[in-house]
Formats: structure tokens, sequence, C-alpha cells
């Protein structure tokens, strides 16, 4: 694990990632600056409205990133002459870097938040602090980050595994969607059912699948998109 | 150090190694030799555990393959297979650094400035190994394999596509190898370089062994009969037509000089009373060299 943090900390993809993030997440409320709007909602749309989708975007990059880069410059080899035990040596790799996901998702929000408020308090308007949300935005991004790092292992390229998972949220899912008693048990409604209940407002938006099917769904799907990807990683030839 | 007993690799119906036994000894630098597509990365890869054989047994400093053993004995093995796995972006020193830490070392900057000296990549350490030349990274990347003070490093081509200059720089290096207490298996398709920085050699053909022993124990049974015969130049008309007359194969030379096929039983002695007979005296007389890639092209061609 040791070795995966140390790749993490001094490779320039993941610190660009978390940089993107990190500053991405202030932008709109530096733009907000000069605009001295005095509702709330508008803080609270402008920030929430980029971490959702940078968080997103930046999950399925870092998630491709972290094993298919590996395979793309031939380091995959040393990798696994370092730790032969190919699903510890996989496991160790997810686990750095969800919590690496995890910390950077963690403080870019607190960030975004903290310059929404400043900046909101600066026109009279209060950002009220929307941990739940949050969780939410951040818990899609980490399961885009997860299907990508399983399809990296699959596919054995990061490329693919990015493409793939875009693929899956824009193709597959609102193909899945559509097809009747199977559409409610696509990993998207699993994922929306969950965020809009940590949300508290289940209620409010109407969702198909109660919330402990939606767990068990959105476990399921991130348990088969992993395990497939750590059978083919454990027997294929590198 | 390894033991491989009819080690075999399929893909389909074909054999990318095929029923491969050989042996690497302790202390030794052993060469894998074969044209390319000969099945030495293949083999090598299995000895570290990153392709599964279809058959046999590979044994890696006393643990077999598909053993629970044989994930510690990969850790004790460095290795640098086809090219230089670097971390591009990061210098010389923080790939070694990194490589130090996935083996669970303890930290020792020391070792790194000794590897980086070893290699001749001081002045160059804090650069980013992307910048480095194809030279530079295959140095490095034998740097990283020596990290953990292997007792046996694997090396693939290290000298694959190197000047040569650093050809030498590369054969210097794993003479050295085995004075630091490690054994070395390399592979090469370039036989005459192998040959000599080898102690041993194990040469490949179509993933089957061919040969395997010293340079010499190889090269015994592929002696050549023929002789070169330098002579004064205006006597070579004269010295060929005078041992065509005694039956014997003579064949021009392109640097001025005779070879002759001596026929059984024949002694350079013999061939030199032929000529002294005529009133012709050698400048010199010496059994013509056998190489490496002669003999091997001789085996493989048996083979064919």
């Amino acid at each position: 694990m040791s070795a995966e943090f140390y790749k993490l900390r001094t490779q320039r993809n993941p610190l660009l990632y978390a940089a993107v993030l990190v500053v991405g997440v202030l932008i709109p409320s530096i733009v907000l600056i000069w605009y001295t709007p005095t509702e709330s909602a508008v803080y609270t749309d402008a920030f929430r409205g980029t971490f959702g989708l940078l968080s997103i975007l930046i999950g399925i990059e870092f998630g491709g990133w972290l094993l298919g880069s590996e395979y793309r410059h031939g380091t995959v080899k040393r990798m696994l002459t370092s730790e032969p035990r190919r699903l510890r040596a996989l496991g160790s790799k997810g686990i750095v870097g969800a919590g690496a996901m995890a910390g950077v998702l963690t403080v870019s929000a607190t960030l975004g938040w903290a310059a929404a408020r400043l900046v909101g308090s600066m026109n009279d308007a209060t950002v009220p602090w929307q941990g739940r949300d949050l969780i939410g935005d951040g818990l899609t991004a980490m399961v885009a980050a997860t299907v990508a790092y399983g399809l990296s292992a699959i596919t054995r390229s990061d490329s693919f595994a990015k493409v793939g998972t875009i693929a899956l949220i824009l193709v597959l899912e609102p193909i899945l969607a559509v097809i009747p008693n199977v559409g409610k048990y696509t990993i998207g409604e699993a994922l929306h059912t969950v965020t809009v209940s940590i949300a508290g407002e289940a209620d409010l938006v109407g969702t198909a699948l109660s919330p402990s099917t939606a767990v068990v769904t959105l476990v399921l799907w991130l348990t088969a998109f992993l395990a497939a990807g750590a059978t083919m990683f454990a027997k294929r030839d590198v | 150090m390894v033991a491989v007993d009819g080690l075999t690799k399929r893909y389909g119906s074909a054999a990318a190694v095929d029923a491969l036994s050989f042996d690497v000894p302790a202390g030794q630098v052993t060469g894998l030799l074969g044209p390319n597509g000969a099945g030495k990365t293949t083999a090598m890869k299995m000895l570290l555990g990153l392709v599964q054989p279809t058959s046999g047994r590979a044994t890696v400093l006393g643990a077999e393959h598909g053993t629970p053993e044989f994930a510690h004995a990969v850790q004790r093995v460095g290795a640098l297979i086809e090219s230089p796995a670097l971390y591009e972006g990061l210098s010389a020193r923080r790939n070694l650094e990194l490589q130090a830490r996935a083996l669970g070392l303890p930290k020792n900057p020391a070792r790194i400035d000794e590897l980086l000296e070893l290699v001749d990549l001081t002045e160059r350490g804090n650069d980013r190994a992307g910048a480095y030349s194809l030279g530079m990274k295959q140095r490095l990347g034998i740097a990283v394999a020596m990290i953990g003070r292997p007792e046996l490093v694997i090396l693939d081509e290290p000298a694959n596509g190197l000047d040569p200059a650093g050809i030498v720089e590369i054969r210097k290096l794993l003479r050295r190898l085995p004075e630091m207490g490690t054994t070395v298996l390399v592979s090469s398709h370039q036989l005459a370089e192998v040959q000599l920085a080898s102690d041993r050699i194990v040469v490949l053909d179509r993933g089957r062994l061919v040969a395997s022993g010293t340079t010499e124990e190889i090269l015994s049974g592929h002696s050549s009969s023929d002789y070169v015969v330098h002579l004064d130049p205006s006597e070579l008309a004269t010295a060929t037509e005078h041992l065509r007359r005694e039956s014997l194969t003579v064949a021009p030379d392109t640097a001025g000089s005779l070879i002759v096929a001596l026929p059984d039983g024949w002694s350079g002695r013999d061939l030199n009373r032929v000529l002294a007979d005529a009133g012709i005296y050698a400048t010199q007389l010496a059994r013509e060299t056998v190489t490496l890639e002669a003999a091997f092209l001789e085996m493989t061609g048996a083979q064919k």
C-alpha cells in the first residue's frame, strides 16, 4: 500500500485530477464575486452543479487511470513482480485509490462550500451546509470511479475503461431503463434512489426502488464489476 | 537458482515454449539465446509468474510455480522484461524509491546513490526518466531490478536498441553482478554479445531447447574442418593450383587468403607440408574459428 500511495502523491495525473477538482469547485464562487446575487440558491446551485459534474468526470478519469495507466506504460509487469499475489495487488491499489479519492472529494466539497458561503455572506446571502447532498454527489463519483476501475481490469486499458464507463452511463443505462421490470434495477436507478434517500428527498422526488433494495442492487452491480475485473486480472497472462 | 523442466506454453495450437528444460546455476551469468520469437520472453515471464505455463515445472529460488511460496520467491528476483518498466514522469531516484517501497524495504538513500553510481546515472538521477535516452532507461531498469539486492536477476534483452558503447556498458555491468552475489539470467537475440557476457548459454529456437552448456561445450560439437591460409599475394594462384591437385577444396576469401577444407584424417601440419613441398610458405595458418552464430545456424538449420 505504501508504494501505491507513493505513486499517487508523486505522479502528475492524480495530482492534476485533485487540483482540477479543488480549483474547479472554487470557480463558481469566484465568478459570483462580480455578479453579487442575493439569493442563496444561486450560490448553492452553482457550487453543487460544478462539484457534481466535475467529481463524476474526475471519478471516471481517476478510476480508469489507476490501473489502466500501469498497462499503458508497461509498469504492470513491475507491479506484479513486486507483488505477485495479484488480488492483493489489485486490492491495495483499489483501497488506496478509494481512500485518496474520498479525501480529495471531502476537501474539495468543504472548500467549495466554504467559498460559496464566504462569497454569499459578502452579498448578504446565507449558504446553508448541504452535507447530505454532497455525500450523494461524492457517492456518485465513487461509484463511477469503481466502475471505471473494474473496467480497466477487464479491458487492460485506461482509455477503454473511461469510454466504457461513459458508454454505460449514456448508452446502456437508457436502454436498460426502458425494459419493463429490468429498468428499475439499473445501476443508475439504484444510485439515484440511494442518493435521494441520503438527501432525505425520496418522498419528494419518487423512486422506483425502496432504499434497502437500492443499496443491495448498487452493491451487487459494483461487486459484479469488481469481481469480473479481479477474476480477469488474477488469471490472465501479462 | 532456477530449474525448468518440460515447461510448455501454448496459445491455441501454437507452442510459444515447448517442453523446455534447463537450469541456471548460482553465481553465474546464464544467457538465454535465440532469434526473435524463439520463446525467450515467454519463458522468462513464466519464471516470474506473469504467464501461466500450460504444463511443466518451473522452480525459482527453491519455490515451484503454483505453490504459495512462489510469490515470495519472485519478490526476491529482480526483473527487467521486454522494455524497462519505468514511471516516466518520475525521476530515476523516485523510480528507485518507489520500487524499494513496493518491496517493503526500509528507506535507504545510500542504496539509491549506490545503484545510480553502478549504472552511471548519478548526475541525471533527479531528471525525469521520460527524458532519458534508451540506453539510460535500460540502465535504470537494471538498477530498479537490483534495488532489493536480489539473489537472481532476470533481464530480457537489456541491450536491445543500444549503440555499441551502450552494449559494452551493459556487458560490463552484467559481468559485475555475480561479484555482488547476484545470479543473472539474461536473454538476447544478439548471439555474439551474450557469448561474451555469459558463463553458460541456453539456446532456444521456436520454443524448443537447441543446446545448453558453456560456450566451449556448445562449440565443441561444431568445430570447423576449414583452415585459413595467409600467403604472399603473388603465391595465391600457385598455391590454389597445387592444393587442388592434392584434391583439396580451396576457396579464396575476401581478405586475400585461402580457405582450405581438409578431408578426414588431415591436420594443419599435413596442409603445411603440402604447401612446403611446392616451395610455398604460409605467413599464417589457422583453423577457422566457429562463432556461436555459425553453430546456432547449423543447429537450427539441422532442425529445419
